[in-house]
């Protein structure tokens, strides 16, 4: 009999971490990567034992250690998945010293969905879940010696030393109260992961189905200008004026927008806007330590050529799991003498020109790109969409070159200005010599006729913010 | 038998001892050179009262080191690639020999070669005062998140924290000074909407705002004058703006700034016209030693950004009366900016008014972010302007802070990463002649290499502030005195 309930527990034990598992892995992966490049841990005394000091000490040391693996395949769901099915089975466990096997399998699976709920918030920290684990074993530790007084003294004095090494049971920082998935948030932390990681193609396949959140558009938007054909997907997905195109550190912005608003310049090529992202990053960062920034600082000042502080924040990454070869690699980099491809291609869009922005004015920026740099193509794109979003069709006419002519966008932009300055007559101007296309004319006359047929052309987008 | 086990034991330990040490079968070279320590207290000169100067060698390149210390009689040998000290050994073997000079022999392996260096650490016999604020803050880029204002023991590694995010809001909180280097009278800004100016009079808490209608912002940066009734300070609208050139970072700037004069005892902010020109900006104010001038930055208004590599910004020197607060109109250039093609900062006078110290950057008031930045020292008496080159680091130093006697300095360098503060004390002798900096020691000789934040605005007090965030937070939850115009 006793068998058959062991075989019962073990299988509802593997039924809780399959569902926890396959839910962390297959529906809600990137929260967990995320976490990790929230993080650090290093594997360096000094560090340890100045980061992980007093109350909670463990817990925190705990959570760090653990949560460096999120980043490789299936760690993260695998430890999230033990960690919830072994507070079902020590809360199982708690509840059976006072209460029969169906309220306490009914109490600790309750427990076990909060638990499990909790874990699918953003903000949620690995810790909190540890430091409930911790507390269970403890009062299951402290209930099952209730009957033996030489055994519950000891029991009790535990309650103090874990609050040293977990921190009190309860705080305002051990995350909401309750948490339910949010799959908006999860989409927008796999596109950020992924443009992280240069997977442009995955972050297009990411973002195809358009959630018509902001930030994705965002993503979307620099996956096509890193293939180069920005203004050629542009209006084929929401966008959200040049807030779609750029996002503004502020404190008015949440702390994942300000960590993403770098994103687009480390590809464009300013360095100091990216790197105010990055930091902005870190210090919202729960450690203002985060490996995501400290690796991308690295890079930045790099590429730059701050060598002592990219310096110092390869040396860091060199103590640590994910990037130690990496920084290793990188390392040599360091001084004036060292040049690699991928540092030749990143200093070869930089500015070379010193102007002083007050962060808000893109135009010059990305004029200040192009003039350094005339291959800057990512950029021109960028500047392009940047006067189309802002309804500028002066400054676009300005920026356009010949070459670039090919893309439909441009060309319908070009012709709603040639039609404006020839008050309405395009049949005054010879249109090809623009190097417009007379499919496109023809186009723009269908268009009258029947404009919500053309929803993804310029003419369109035009329309509907002009009228 | 016991014989037997013994020899047995001996031949056990000989062969883990061969086994152990990585010897080559040529057995040792010996190279003397130039052994790179971290961080760098070779040849530096230190107050007798600092905390251990704990340090360690690169454990790429040594294997295994042996570092022995002697002054006088005394013989320390430590063993390791970390070089820690206990304090209170530390303490035993610097006391008594103030003036005299540590030597320190270091004999290090590296791929079975052997190295030796040596160098010395001069113990002053001009004592330092005891304790240092500084605010914790990730490099700037306009936003903050958690920042404290903490007071370090110079002589150990204790440190209490004086103000924080988590009894405040998470506000911002800034520009912690003494008066006169004194710990019973000191000042701090915590910004936000409960903020306000935190007057700390002999641990009697007051919270200002030091803002009136005529004032273009609130006070920005100033000091208090040595009897502790008025203060002078600037007020400025800061505007930050980011380069494009890469390395460069943020510029902050003002587009406007003015200084004003506030009486403590009346709670009366005094604006002079002739301290509030619109074709000037003034900022930077501080006093003599002796009360009696204030000092301040000064530059003719321009149109920013755009001229901003245009903007140089002189030292000036205007009477003071200590009874009234009045400023006189007169003004004397100590130091001109155009004339030198640079703009000077943050100055301040050392306690005995011989010297005047201030940061000299090539353009504009943010001289955090500019590496060419530097300390110049100015002889008060001949007027004559004092080398300091031999001081200057790789990246900026600027911020500092005299110590009481006039003989000790602390700045915050951005030297080596060029990216985060670090407080660096430098001894000054009578003839104004600097002795080589040595950034603040920590417990860990590797806190640097793995620390995240700058160290803010060090300023040295000879006692405790005796603040700390309870007494912070109270004052922070209470109502503000508002002052008036005179």
């Amino acid at each position: 009999m006793q068998k058959i309930i062991k075989n019962k527990r073990l299988a509802v034990t593997c039924a809780a971490f399959l569902l926890a598992y396959c839910f962390f892995q297959f529906f809600y992966s990137y929260h967990l990567i995320r976490r990790e490049q929230l993080t650090l841990f290093l594997y360096d005394i000094d560090y340890i034992l100045d980061t992980y000091s007093g109350p909670g000490w463990l817990a925190r040391l705990t959570c760090d250690f653990l949560e460096q693996f999120f980043c490789f395949p299936a760690a993260g769901p695998v430890v999230i998945a033990l960690l919830l099915v072994a507070i079902g089975n020590v809360s199982y466990s708690f509840f059976r010293c006072f209460s029969g096997k169906r309220l306490s399998l009914l109490l600790s699976s309750l427990l076990f969905i909060w638990s499990f709920l909790r874990e699918t918030d953003s903000q949620f920290s690995t810790r909190y879940t540890v430091v409930m684990l911790a507390y269970l074993s403890l009062l299951l530790l402290v209930f099952s010696c209730r009957r033996d007084w030489k055994r519950l003294i000891p029991a009790l004095l535990l309650i103090p030393l874990s609050v040293w090494a977990f921190g009190t049971p309860f705080h305002q920082y051990y995350g909401r109260v309750a948490g339910t998935p949010d799959y908006k948030i999860e989409k927008v932390m796999a596109l950020d992961i992924e443009a992280s990681r240069e997977n442009w193609d995955k972050v297009l396949r990411l973002a195809e189905d358009d959630p018509k959140i902001n930030e994705a558009s965002y993503f979307y938007n620099l996956a096509n200008a890193m293939k180069g054909r920005l203004g050629e997907k542009l209006l084929d997905y929401s966008q959200n004026y040049t807030r779609s195109l750029f996002l503004w550190v502020s404190d008015k912005s949440s702390p994942f927008i300000n960590s993403i608003a770098g994103e687009v310049w480390y590809h464009l090529g300013d360095m100091t806007l990216a790197e105010q992202s990055m930091m902005v990053g870190l210090q919202a960062s729960p450690k203002h330590s985060g490996a995501k920034f400290i690796k991308r600082l690295a890079q930045i000042n790099l590429i730059t050529g701050e060598y002592g502080a990219a310096r110092k924040y390869l040396s860091m990454l060199e103590h640590t799991l994910k990037y130690h070869k990496w920084a290793v690699d990188m390392l040599p980099l360091t001084t004036s003498c060292c040049e690699n491809e991928w540092l030749k291609d990143k200093r070869s869009i930089l500015s070379n020109t010193d102007i002083i922005s007050d962060m808000a004015d893109i135009r010059p920026i990305l004029l200040g790109l192009l003039d350094a740099c005339r291959d800057n193509s990512a950029a021109h794109e960028y500047l392009l969409c940047y006067d189309l979003m802002n309804l500028d069709l002066v400054s676009f006419m300005e920026d356009l070159t010949p070459e670039m002519m090919e893309t439909p966008l441009y060309q319908e932009a070009a012709l709603i200005w040639l039609n404006l300055v020839n008050d309405n007559d395009l049949s005054r101007i010879d249109v090809a010599s623009y190097g417009i296309d007379k499919k496109t004319v023809d186009r723009l006359y269908r268009f009258y006729k029947m404009p919500e047929t053309y929803r993804n052309t310029y003419w369109y987008y035009y329309m509907s913010h002009t009228m | 038998m016991k014989k037997s086990v013994a020899l047995f034991a001996a031949f056990i330990s000989l062969l883990l001892v061969c086994c152990c040490s990585r010897v080559p079968s040529g057995g040792f070279q010996t190279s003397d050179i130039r052994v790179e320590i971290f961080p760098d207290y070779k040849d530096v000169t230190i107050p007798s009262n600092i905390a251990p100067l704990n340090f360690h060698y690169d454990e790429k390149l040594f294997s295994k080191a042996t570092t022995s210390f002697s002054v006088g009689d005394k013989r320390t040998v430590i063993h390791g690639l970390d070089v820690r000290w206990n304090v209170k050994k530390w303490k035993r073997f610097i006391c008594g020999n103030e003036g005299d000079s540590i030597m320190v022999s270091a004999r290090l392996v590296s791929d079975g070669v052997v190295m030796e260096d040596k160098w010395h650490i001069f113990i002053s016999s001009d004592p330092m005062d005891g304790y240092l604020t500084y605010r914790l803050i990730e490099p700037s880029y306009q936003m903050w998140n958690e920042v404290e204002i903490v007071e370090r023991n110079v002589g150990t590694f204790d440190e209490t924290v004086i103000c924080d995010h988590l009894h405040t809001d998470n506000s911002c909180m800034n520009c912690h000074i003494h008066v006169q280097q004194r710990g019973d009278l000191s000042m701090f800004y915590i910004r936000g909407p409960r903020g306000g100016a935190i007057l700390n009079e002999g641990g009697k808490l007051r919270k200002l705002e030091l803002r009136t209608d005529g004032m273009v912002s609130g006070t920005v940066y100033g000091e208090i004058h040595p009897e502790g009734r008025f203060g002078v300070f600037s007020t400025n609208v800061v505007i930050p703006g980011l380069h494009s050139f890469p390395g460069r970072r943020m510029e902050v700037y003002d587009t406007a700034s003015d200084l004003s004069v506030v009486d403590f005892e009346e709670n009366k902010i005094i604006n002079h016209p002739h301290l509030n020109r619109e074709d000037k900006f003034e900022t930077f104010p501080c006093f003599s030693s002796d009360g009696n001038s204030i000092f301040y930055c000064a530059a003719d208004t321009l149109s920013l950004p755009g001229e901003i590599k245009d903007l140089k910004y002189s030292l000036v020197r205007s009477s003071f009366n200590p009874g009234t607060g009045m400023v006189a109109e007169q003004v004397d250039t100590i130091w001109s900016g155009p004339a030198h093609n640079a703009s000077a900062c943050h100055p301040k006078t050392s306690p005995d008014g011989r010297w005047m110290m201030f940061t000299v950057a090539s353009y504009g008031t943010f001289p955090i972010n500019h590496n060419e930045s530097e300390l110049r020292l100015i002889d008060l008496i001949s007027g004559e302007e004092v080398p300091l080159d031999s001081i200057k680091g790789d990246h900026s130093d600027t911020y500092h802070s005299w110590s009481s006697n006039g003989r000790w300095f602390v700045f915050a360098s951005k030297r080596g990463d060029g990216q985060y503060g670090k407080p660096y004390f430098c001894h000054l002798d009578a003839d104004g002649n600097p002795g080589k900096p040595f950034v603040l020691p920590q417990r860990s000789p590797r806190f640097y290499d793995n620390y995240l934040k700058s160290f803010n605005i060090p300023d040295i007090g000879s006692s405790s502030t005796g603040l700390d965030v309870r007494k912070t937070h109270k004052i922070f939850k209470s109502g503000k005195e508002v002052l008036t115009e005179l």
